[in-house]
């Protein structure tokens, strides 16, 4: 005969209830804070794709006649603000004759997401998608403008700036929409001759919005560019320089 | 008194099973957009109509016997700014009376670079 007089249904449902209260209390301690932070980069994630759709919608818009695109959005965790503060590019070359020559600067503007959970952001900047940390240092590229050198018989350098017209500050956060239209009057395609291995470009980033590394590592990685010092870069033995503007106006929201 | 009842353990091992699928579906379901969008991204880049009515002009007017150095200029004008693609169109005499004509196009994206011989 099996001896179990020493054991109580009362005494084992008290044990087993207090384990599972301490496991969500544990859960609750440690485990909730991982989850606000996996569904803040979940947020952050999600906003990435709907600016590499943003900028799919630009490129259409710049770069293929498109006049006017429409994208619904949701964003969450944070907010969407378009502005017209940004960093600064600024083009100089020597043309054959050796004059120097600087053009206008541009002043692009922003689409960006400030996440709430740690005012990370990723935003929109001439048409490059580019996402920082938001209390540290550094920056990266996520998609690339279209920007381009083509060494067919004269080396070419292709770049474009991709302006935003927004009469006022946006910001959004939720559902809406949000309407792209290309400016046509403010199209422009000019293209430059060049003393080889003088085109310089400089980016002069916004205080609070430095995207420089970024630029940085595309400009010298993906184009072949020098730094010739501070946020300056020349590319080596480029002949003509072609700049083509855009000037897209948002809308909506 | 004193008899464990054990009879419902199998409810504890379902749920237990239940929730690592759970844990797996969520692996899928976060990954699934990112492979969407790039394949997507990467059909709508590529540059099939601009190529076709490219060459299509290029081979109409050198077979009317129009083809000269201003069409050439104006089609690599609107390619540029239309297209925001690099064109080039070179045309040399080949043999037995026919013309040679290399087309070479460049977006950035795409670089395409044919030799005709009309």
């Amino acid at each position: 005969m099996r001896r179990d007089d020493g054991v109580s249904e009362a005494i084992g449902f008290i044990l087993i209830f207090s384990i599972v209260v301490i496991g969500i209390a544990i859960v609750i301690l440690y485990g909730l804070p991982l989850i606000i932070a996996g569904q803040g980069s979940a947020d952050m994630r999600n906003m990435e794709q709907t600016m590499i759709v943003l900028q799919n919608d630009q490129k259409s818009l710049s770069y293929k006649m498109v006049p006017y695109k429409e994208t619904a959005l949701q964003v969450s965790g944070g907010t969407l603000h378009v502005t017209g503060v940004s960093g600064v590019f600024t083009v100089s070359y020597s043309d054959p004759d050796g004059v120097l020559r600087t053009l206008p600067s541009y002043e692009p503007g922003q689409i960006r997401y400030t996440s709430d959970l740690d005012r990370s952001r990723v935003a929109i900047e001439n048409g490059a998608v580019v996402t920082r940390p938001g209390f540290a240092p550094g920056s990266a590229m996520l998609a690339e403008p279209r920007w381009y050198v083509d060494d067919h018989q004269t080396v070419t350098l292709i770049i474009s700036f991709i302006s935003f017209d927004t009469d006022r500050d946006r910001t959004l956060a939720g559902v809406g929409r949000l309407g792209m239209k290309s400016v046509s009057a403010k199209l422009n395609t000019t293209e430059y001759q060049v003393f080889p291995g003088t085109i310089e470009i400089g980016y002069t980033p916004h205080p609070e919005e430095d995207y420089s590394v970024a630029w940085e590592n595309y400009l010298i990685g993906r184009l072949g560019m020098h730094s010739t010092g501070a946020d300056s870069y020349r590319h080596p033995n480029a002949a003509r320089l072609i700049v083509k503007e855009t000037v897209i106006q948002i809308s909506g929201f | 008194m004193a008899r464990l009842n054990d009879d419902g353990q199998w409810i504890v091992l379902m749920g237990f099973l239940i929730s690592i699928a759970l844990l797996f579906l969520m692996l899928i379901v976060s990954q699934a957009t990112l492979v969407g969008q790039t394949t997507a991204e990467g059909v709508l880049e590529f540059p099939k109509h601009e190529i076709r009515d490219l060459r299509g002009q290029v081979i109409d007017s050198v077979g009317e016997g129009e083809f000269t150095r201003d069409i050439s200029e104006d089609i690599r004008l609107l390619s540029l700014e239309r297209n925001h693609a690099l064109v080039q169109i070179d045309k040399e005499p080949g043999p037995l009376g026919t013309v040679m004509i290399t087309i070479r196009f460049n977006n950035g994206v795409t670089i395409y670079e044919e030799t005709l011989l009309i």
